[in-house]
């Protein structure tokens, strides 16, 4: 059985943007608090968040296993906050996609791993990963691209 | 949660979030979620990863008003899903209805739409592949 992950305090590896005013800003409000959804940590290749079990966002009551829609909202969030690392400013989700390699330990704390791998003008990829114990044994692989809010300058 | 039409049963996760069977359009339900501060992303729209959730949540329901007629229903597992987010959705009651499109054996291939105003402006859609497992002894 997984332990509860402690928080790593948010280290910034990615230059110019600025991690502690993100930080400040997410999770305070709306679903990514109700879901109790925390930044784990930064480095110059990846962002995770973290997400705790918890009983009310099962999707399975005889195993415990949670729900798909908190996962996917952890990921989305993990994606999304992945571009904001590589290009400073809002973005929108276009599509998110979520294979599930094994159900999520129940009770372990799901932290998501994920790289803005390009950027184009308009666009932005992601890939990333879910895991409990090991990033090693993910339980999701994911793939998602975004949009940026504000057209590039000419 | 039980209707009269099949044994539609929402797991604790829907139950939280506050999504509801709103009403049934053939044989698959409707289900609908308001806007809250609980699904609220930024800014002052539905957070993708909730409208993920409602959209799995449909379809689930779909599957579950077929499955769950034949005796003892499976265990559904989810092994994989895409969401494509169409427009924003703002801070209304968003509705979502899935559809089962192949049932085989041992696998269902699902989709569902979620829409606000109506469904021929839908929000966001969604493609989901589940497992129909046996129970464990």
């Amino acid at each position: 059985m997984s332990q509860p992950v402690p928080p790593v305090a948010a280290t910034s590896a990615t230059g110019d943007i600025d991690v502690s005013a993100f930080g400040q800003a997410f999770g305070k409000s709306g679903h990514s608090a109700w879901l109790d959804i925390r930044i784990h940590r930064f480095t110059a290749e990846y962002t995770e968040l973290a997400m705790d079990w918890r009983e009310d966002l099962v999707g399975d009551v005889e195993t415990g296993v949670l729900a798909s829609g908190p996962i996917v909202a952890l990921m989305d969030s993990c994606a999304g906050a992945s571009v904001w690392m590589k290009r400073n400013g809002p973005n929108v989700t276009i599509d998110l996609r979520v294979d599930y390699m094994r159900p999520a330990r129940p009770r372990a704390t799901v932290i998501a791993r994920c790289e803005c791998y390009r950027t184009t003008r308009q666009i932005a990829f992601v890939r990333g990963i879910g895991y409990d114990d090991d990033p090693a044994d993910p339980l999701c692989h994911v793939a998602g691209s975004f949009m940026f809010h504000e057209a590039p300058g000419k | 949660m039980t209707t009269g039409r099949g044994a539609v049963r929402l797991p604790p996760y829907a139950a939280a979030l506050g999504i509801r069977i709103d009403h049934w359009d053939g044989a698959y339900p409707v289900i609908a979620l308001d806007f809250s501060t609980m699904v609220n992303g930024n800014p002052k729209a539905f957070h993708g990863g909730a409208l993920g959730g409602l959209l799995e949540m449909a379809a689930i329901a779909a599957l579950q008003a077929e499955v769950n007629e034949d005796g003892l229903p499976p265990r559904l597992k989810p092994a994989n899903l895409t969401v494509e987010f169409l427009r924003g959705a703002g801070m209304h009651t968003t509705y979502a209805r899935g559809e089962v499109v192949r049932r085989g054996r041992r696998l269902a291939n699902l989709r569902a739409v979620a829409w606000q105003e109506s469904p021929d402006k839908p929000v966001a859609i969604c493609f989901t592949n589940v497992l129909l497992a046996p129970h464990k002894q």
